[in-house]
């Protein structure tokens, strides 16, 4: 899963080093553009529904906070 | 807060207060072409011995262009000053006398009243910076500000006054109170060594600038017509007469000898008749009867319409301080040690002078 | 009560000496009390509004609170019996409901400021629509006031509402509380717009005097002072002086009063904030920040970034984010990718939510069709320059310019000030059509000349002004670099010795009182003797 994950972030900005990065969202590394494209991509990938009370920074400040609401998401349905 | 940072607190309070004062000193009012001679006589108001004069002299530009006050000195042994400003507003003129009478016990006020004219007492804010904000700040002074801009409202909001609106909204209230809202705009135009270090007359408040001008002026033509003055304008004369009955100071009201405008005839003899009906000791010196007396050549005695040079300044000195010699007893105060500057603004004045006509003798 | 006064100076002086020796548990009371005496100060009948939109933000908060608390409980006890589908069913059920009370709240709330900001324009503007179809419009024009600070109030009470409904946080169950979050006085005029589980809590939390704090406070606050009183205001005469009369003006005079504007804007707003925060600081609360040097951005999309911040935030919570994630704009996007191909396809829903972002941003503003105009040009300045991003590195890479040093990102950083500034043209012109004949005259004359022939000192200002002027950019400029790299200005300050820091209080106040615009100008002059 990390791997695909890792794919679509790459796909979206080649330009970040995405496993370094520690505050994606804090930094303004990833902009409300990247967010959006990002979230539609997870959501067919997945097949989940982020939607927009999960779009807090804290779950997009790392790759592992992704992952974490993925598999969250996907318990929940 | 801990018992040291509130020492600290306290000590950077009073230093701060210490440097805004001096800044609000620095940027005052502009010692400039004709205002100048107006902080001089204020500078040393301030900074000069108390309880030394007999006499002020209050009202407009003509009171110090016919005043030499060491010449009065060194005939009688008086000591007369000029308190005038350029344009004094005759509404503010208890304002002044109560100022004077902080530092100075007068016995008698002389009050120029050709301030009455309506168009003179138009209240316009160079007449009222002249005089407020030469003024050390008191109670007395925010009562003066306080009465003046009720009298700008009051003055403005009359029917017979044209742009009264417009004038209306101009008047900036906050920086009659504290000048240094419009002063400290003064780094654009420049600050000179006098702002710094203050200025003082040294000739008891003598007229420098245009004293040896000659122009030629039609002499005052009289008139029989005759006018009653406004309410307005005698709530301002009640208001003196008033200060002074309250007082017990003694108040003689002159008009200053010079060339007056037919309406100018009209509105100041209806002032001093005003006041003679009142009971009030009035002189009025702009008559054909009080020019000969006095000596005033039209010709050769005056620098401009309104104005008298220093040699009509001679002889209105010389006339008026055996007036005052005569009428009222000051004691002769020549020789105290305390005195000794009018000694010197006496010697000064003698050679400001002669070498001021010397110089424009030459310039001819 | 203006923000920039001396009787604000005072009225911040004694709140904090009585907020200080109140006891801990009333301490929130007497920031109530203080809100309410400074926005009666303005007007005491427009109060109404302001207590309307709490009260009814604060019960319809009340009643999602209350839902969700249900929710929760009710979902917790059948934990177990419950399958995934059922489960779901209940949430959408409840969330039906929620909606409801976020529409009332958001209808009134925002219905009340639409009415009262916009009722004339929208009327006039129907009224002559009609009357270009041959109607005679009968839409009145009405006498409104606008309440102080309703734009920014009502936002905070939408942020609230919505912010309930997604779950995010607990309702206020105080209704005075909840009054002091609405109307704190620093903010209540022109923001930060305040998130209620930011600010709140630091309201209602009792702060003891805290003497560094209070230091760090009244530094702001000076600093905040000196932006609008040494530059704002001064620009502003200049600004103005061609903005009210521009046909007499030309090429680069035009640009500088539209550059000049968005100075003067910048320091009038970033210098209000800073009062703001330096006050809120003082009482020891920590307000958003609203500026974060725009004028280093590197393209117009950062620029709205670092400008007040806290309302861009503020749409891309409560606009931008819910539109392009909804299903509406899911299927739009899907259409778009069929007929423009993925690259464009794509972004297209993404830009068209930006798009009504900047349009709502833009008529946030004021209710006038350059505020329209202005929205539209920043929309499509950072559409286009992301569409075209990929030809713009095409012809860099021909061009071999390079893009990794300083000089480059100068280049752009100049590139975003002339965008920006032209942008400005239509949020100060006198109406749409004056701002876009500016424009116009700004390009079509090229008039290098008036840099030496004294034009600019005839625009009300002297060169002394001018030179006050330069020089105080520039301390924002050595300001704002250090501030980049991540230096603490203030509490650079305060490792600084005791006759040091004295100094540049006393200096700072005694340079904003002397340079500062204001008060009646003295001319040379003025008291020479004239008539008798």
């Amino acid at each position: 899963m990390k791997e695909q994950l890792l794919d679509i972030l790459n796909d979206l900005r080649p330009d970040v080093e995405f496993e370094k990065e520690k505050k994606l969202i804090d930094d303004g590394v990833l902009d409300s553009f990247d967010i959006v494209s990002l979230v539609s991509e997870l959501n067919s990938e997945f097949d989940v529904e982020i939607n927009v009370m999960d779009l807090e920074p804290d779950n997009f400040n790392t790759v592992e906070a992704m992952l974490e609401l993925i598999v969250k998401m996907q318990e929940e349905g | 807060m801990t018992k040291k940072q509130g020492l600290r607190l306290v000590v950077f309070i009073v230093l701060l207060g210490i440097v805004l004062n001096t800044m609000i000193g620095v940027f005052g009012f502009p010692p400039n072409d004709g205002t100048i001679s107006i902080k001089k006589r204020f500078g040393e108001f301030y900074s000069g011995a108390e309880n030394t004069w007999d006499c002020v002299m209050v009202g407009a530009s003509c009171v110090d262009r016919e005043w030499v006050a060491p010449l009065a000195w060194n005939d009688y042994g008086m000591a007369v000053y000029p308190m005038n400003t350029a344009r004094q507003p005759l509404v503010l003129t208890t304002n002044i006398l109560e100022e004077v009478r902080e530092k100075q016990d007068v016995k008698l006020a002389v009050v120029d009243i050709r301030g009455i004219q309506m168009f003179t007492l138009r209240p316009e804010e160079a007449k009222i910076r002249n005089l407020l904000d030469n003024m050390k700040n008191s109670k007395n002074r925010y009562q003066a500000v306080k009465k003046i801009i009720k009298f700008y409202k009051e003055y403005f909001s009359r029917e017979d006054v044209k742009d009264g609106q417009e004038m209306l909204e101009k008047l900036d209230e906050a920086s009659l109170y504290l000048p240094f809202i419009k002063y400290h705009s003064r780094w654009k135009t420049g600050l000179y060594d006098s702002d710094f270090e203050g200025i003082t007359s040294d000739m008891k408040g003598v007229y420098e600038e245009q004293a040896f001008v000659v122009k030629e002026v039609e002499p005052t033509k009289m008139v029989d017509e005759t006018m009653e003055l406004n309410e307005l304008q005698k709530s301002i004369l009640d208001e003196i007469v008033n200060y002074g009955k309250d007082t017990g100071l003694e108040i003689l009201f002159i008009t200053s000898p010079t060339h007056l405008s037919k309406r100018e005839v009209i509105e100041t003899k209806a002032a001093v008749r005003y006041l003679e009906e009142q009971g009030e000791k009035v002189i009025d010196y702009n008559t054909e009867e009080k020019y000969q007396e006095i000596g005033i050549d039209f010709s050769k005695d005056l620098y401009n319409e309104h104005h008298l040079n220093s040699r009509g300044a001679v002889k209105f000195t010389n006339y008026f301080a055996k007036y005052l010699h005569d009428n009222y007893q000051f004691e002769d105060k020549r020789g105290k040690d305390e005195y000794k500057d009018w000694d010197d603004a006496y010697v000064r004045y003698l050679e400001f002078y002669e070498k001021g006509w010397k110089d424009a003798e030459k310039e001819k | 009560m203006d923000f920039i006064s001396a009787t604000f100076v005072v009225f911040v002086i004694l709140l904090s000496a009585v907020y200080f020796i109140t006891p801990q548990k009333a301490k929130w009371c007497i920031l109530l009390l203080g809100s309410y005496i400074f926005y009666m100060a303005s007007s005491v009948k427009l109060l109404f509004f302001l207590v309307l939109t709490t009260a009814v933000t604060f019960v319809c908060g009340l009643i999602l609170g209350n839902i969700n608390e249900k929710q929760k409980t009710y979902l917790k006890e059948h934990k177990n019996e419950m399958t995934r589908e059922e489960k779901k069913a209940f949430k959408s059920r409840t969330s039906g409901k929620k909606k409801w009370i976020v529409a009332a709240a958001v209808l009134i709330n925002l219905g009340l400021l639409i009415f009262l900001k916009y009722f004339n324009f929208i009327g006039g503007n129907i009224n002559s629509l009609l009357a270009g179809m041959g109607i005679e419009g009968k839409i009145p024009h009405l006498n409104l006031l606008l309440p102080l600070g309703i734009s920014f109030y009502t936002l905070q009470s939408i942020a609230y509402i919505v912010d309930l409904y997604r779950g995010k946080y607990q309702a206020d169950r105080n209704f005075f509380k909840f009054s002091l979050f609405m109307s704190f006085f620093p903010q209540i005029v022109q923001g930060p717009i305040a998130r209620y589980d930011q600010l709140a809590h630091q309201l209602y939390e009792a702060h003891k005097f805290d003497y560094y704090r209070v230091t760090q406070g009244v530094q702001l606050i000076l600093w905040g002072f000196m932006k609008k009183l040494i530059l704002a205001d001064r620009l502003a005469v200049a600004v103005n002086f061609v903005f009210d009369n521009p046909d007499p003006h030309e090429g680069f005079v035009l640009f500088f009063a539209a550059a000049g504007y968005g100075l003067q804007v910048y320091a009038d707003f970033c210098g209000g904030m800073d009062v703001a925060r330096g006050v809120a600081q003082i009482l020891g609360i920590e307000l958003a920040l609203n500026f974060e040097r725009p004028y280093f951005a590197l393209s117009i999309e950062e620029f709205w970034r670092r400008w007040h911040i806290t309302l861009g935030g503020w749409m891309r919570d409560y606009v931008f984010y819910p539109l392009s994630l909804s299903k509406a704009f899911a299927t739009l996007g899907k259409w778009t990718r069929k007929i423009f191909g993925n690259y464009i396809g794509k972004k297209l829903p993404t830009f068209l939510s930006m798009f009504i972002v900047f349009l709502l941003v833009g008529v946030w503003h004021g209710s006038s069709w350059k505020y329209v105009a202005y929205g539209i040009w920043n929309g499509t300045i950072i559409v286009s320059s992301i569409l075209l991003e990929p030809v713009y590195e095409k012809v860099l890479k021909k061009c071999r310019v390079n893009t990794d040093c300083f000089s480059w990102r100068f280049f752009q950083m100049m590139r975003t000030f002339v965008l920006c500034s032209f942008g400005r043209f239509f949020s100060r012109g006198i109406s749409c059509m004056t701002s876009l004949d500016m424009m116009k005259r700004t390009v079509t004359n090229f008039n290098p000349w008036v840099f030496f022939d004294g034009s600019f000192l005839e625009l009300g200002l002297g060169y002394k002004d001018f030179y006050v002027i330069f020089i105080f950019i520039l301390v924002l400029l050595v300001a704002g670099v250090m501030q980049e790299r991540g230096i603490r200005i203030r509490e650079k300050i305060a490792e600084q010795n005791l006759y040091f820091r004295w100094l540049l209080y006393i200096g700072a106040l005694v340079v904003l009182l002397i340079y500062g615009s204001y008060g009646p100008e003295y001319a040379v002059g003025e008291f020479i003797y004239q008539q008798f």
